[in-house]
């Protein structure tokens, strides 16, 4: 099952990898011009670039431009970057092809400790968030990887597999039981837990955004022994990789990411699992350039994602989690299919 | 002595009569079931606090259990019914049966109905054993038809008729008085994100709909009875004259909470509501609106009364 992650196609040329960095930024700049283009109400493009140049905050045009499309635009690009380079790295250090945040319970982690903290103890300091989710992010992991360890074979990418599916569905039921302990608390996190941008709060990014800063740097940073790590531990060591130390600091920044992630916007799933692969197949098994170009693709993906959310069925949207899962289960289908082939 | 212990033994036997042995009829509930119920049943499993037992609480027929909610502190309570009836579990002899729509068959059997009202949400397969069982909607665009229903099941149509007649009063007094023709109202609610609307839901939407008020053309989009959610770009499409916006008072709640989720929806939003503007964005209790209840039909007759007659002076 871990070859896919492990011995994909051999690595881009660097002149190839490198063609692909400026067009994957105009898409990304396309589709956010797009994304705070279009909308539930109709604008003149005019009016959008009068509400970016010269914003009148009395004009409600320009409050939909600036202070409801411009921040979901924003906090699209940094969840989509973040969980896909959490879902890549953690696909490249499992060696497991089906890691990412949402099937190794990360996310079920970070979306349990944050709606136990603001449902049950009636927390709503927006700057606690982020650590409460990175709490319950790092918790999950780490249960999640002595259980892996645990059964007989060790910390295998099956047993790492099993142990998150296990912790994810065992957090979800928590979460349920709590949702009956007090329902009507919960009505208002219903939507938050399916994932969505809507009406997310923008001062979460001011807390979260630094250490989302550093926890990417620190990824990029670490995509060259990444690579070498998903050749196998051995392999890794024979070439001098502190293999512990470099794990350890893998998973400091897969938590920071994911949680951060959680916090701006709930529970999106497939984001992590489907755009490493879809990257994989154009720039091949080098985290140096599946890290980048993973960011840039995931923020791209999500933009589009939460265009469709937001104007498939006007006035009303859509969570934007549920069309991930839509567009996500089908794609990531399709690229196991082709992978085996 | 002999005729007394005779006596006292027919009191008995008749007391603890089987439920079978009650006089019965037939009843087709809401999904297509015929089946045969109490003719006057007395104790009633109600599966819903809101939409079941608060009505049969109006209408004077006490539950002997019922759905409810669970607090933050551990308690129960059924929502609406200490604010419209006074009665809860802690101020009456009624069992709390769960919350949600997964009752367990085992606690309904221990109070020993005999009738249990299910919403068609819930499977009747899981205690018809228990005792007859029927389904109401309460998905149903007009609550006050459970009331009905819920009236003819218990006999008590001559209680609904004076709570009815009660209420007409109170409705006429608002038309004669008020010109609710050239008068918009609309009824919103931030919730995650999004502006959601109602349309004729429920207690405040029964009233808003009797007296003949207007509402937005956004809202006449919305089938009736129901709720929709819009984007928080559509803010200015759900001004009126006069727009209530709600907060769960029983949840701890106040107004300023409504006016915040709606501010951390659309930033500003009060520059881009007229009724804002003018002073005639008014928060009131959800639980109030939301109910179907004859109480809440008159508290919020005398509220919209109050609000749309012109005070002294202009």
């Amino acid at each position: 099952m871990n070859d896919i992650a492990a011995s994909p196609a051999p690595s881009a040329p660097p002149l190839r990898a490198w063609s692909g960095v400026p067009l994957l930024i105009a898409v990304l700049g396309a589709l956010f011009l797009l994304h705070i283009a279009v909308g539930a109400k109709s604008l003149p493009i005019g009016t959008v670039v009068d509400a970016l140049t010269a914003f009148d905050p009395a004009e409600f045009d320009h409050v939909i431009v600036m202070n409801l499309r411009l921040p979901r635009a924003v906090i699209a690009v940094v969840v989509g970057a973040c969980l896909s380079v959490a879902g890549a790295l953690m696909q490249g250090v499992t060696r497991n092809p089906l890691a990412d945040p949402g099937l190794l319970g990360l996310t079920a982690g970070a979306s349990f400790a944050v709606v136990m903290a603001t449902a049950l103890f009636g927390l709503t300091s927006m700057a606690l968030i982020p650590w409460i989710a990175a709490a319950g992010a790092l918790a999950a992991a780490l249960v999640v990887y002595f259980i892996a360890r645990w059964v007989p074979g060790g910390a295998t990418p099956l047993s790492l597999t099993l142990a998150g599916a296990a912790i994810s569905a065992f957090l979800a039921a928590c979460i349920s039981i709590a949702h009956l302990l007090s329902e009507d608390t919960f009505m208002n996190l219903r939507v938050w837990l399916t994932g969505s941008l809507a009406g997310r709060d923008i001062t979460v990014l001011v807390y979260t955004g630094p250490w989302l800063a550093i926890a990417m740097l620190l990824s990029l940073a670490l995509a060259r022994q990444v690579t070498v790590l998903a050749m196998g531990d051995e392999v890794a060591q024979g070439l001098g990789v502190r293999t512990t130390s470099l794990k350890l600091q893998i998973l400091v920044a897969v938590v920071v990411l994911t949680a951060g992630s959680v916090a701006l916007a709930g529970p999106l799933g497939f984001i992590g699992l489907v755009i490493p692969h879809v990257v994989r197949l154009y720039v091949g098994a080098d985290y140096r350039w599946i890290v980048p170009y993973s960011a840039l693709a995931g923020a791209a993906y999500l933009l589009a994602v939460d265009i469709v959310a937001r104007i498939a069925i006007p006035p009303q949207e859509i969570s934007t989690g549920i069309i991930t899962a839509m567009v996500g289960a089908p794609l990531f289908v399709h690229l196991v299919r082709r992978r085996s082939r | 002595m002999m005729k007394f212990a005779t006596a006292a033994l027919f009191a008995l036997a008749l007391a603890t009569m089987p439920v079978a042995a009650q006089e019965t009829r037939s009843f087709t509930d809401d999904d297509g079931r015929t089946v045969e119920i109490p003719a006057e049943p007395q104790r009633i499993a109600s599966l819903h606090d809101l939409f079941f037992s608060v009505p049969l609480i109006e209408l004077g027929v006490l539950p002997a259990g019922s759905h409810g909610r669970a607090a933050e502190d551990g308690s129960s309570f059924m929502r609406s019914s200490k604010m419209m009836t006074g009665v809860d579990f802690d101020t009456a002899d009624i069992a709390f049966l769960g919350t949600g729509t997964e009752i367990d068959p085992e606690t309904v059997a221990a109070i020993e109905p005999d009738l249990i009202i299910l919403s068609t949400n819930q499977d009747p397969e899981l205690f018809a054993h228990i005792a007859p069982t029927i389904l109401l909607d309460f998905d149903r665009s007009d609550k006050f038809e459970l009331y009905e229903r819920l009236a003819e099941i218990t006999g008590t149509q001559d209680r609904l008729a004076l709570l009815e007649a009660r209420y007409e009063q109170q409705i006429g007094q608002l038309r004669t008085l008020v010109d609710t023709g050239s008068t918009s109202v609309n009824v919103i609610a931030a919730v995650e994100g999004q502006i959601r609307s109602y349309r004729h839901f429920a207690a405040l939407g029964r009233v808003l709909d009797d007296a003949g008020f207007a509402m937005p053309e956004a809202v006449e989009q919305v089938a009736y009875g129901q709720m929709s959610d819009h984007s928080p770009e559509m803010l200015p499409t759900m001004d009126a004259d006069l727009v209530f916006v709600t907060y769960r008072a029983e949840m701890g709640e106040t107004p300023q909470d409504a006016y915040d989720l709606l501010e951390a929806t659309v930033p500003g939003y009060c520059a881009f509501l007229t009724a804002c503007q003018n002073g005639r964005l008014i928060a009131i209790p959800r639980d109030e609106t939301f109910v179907s209840s004859y109480g809440a039909l008159g508290m919020l007759t005398y509220t919209l009364l109050a609000l749309t007659t012109p005070p002294a002076g202009q």
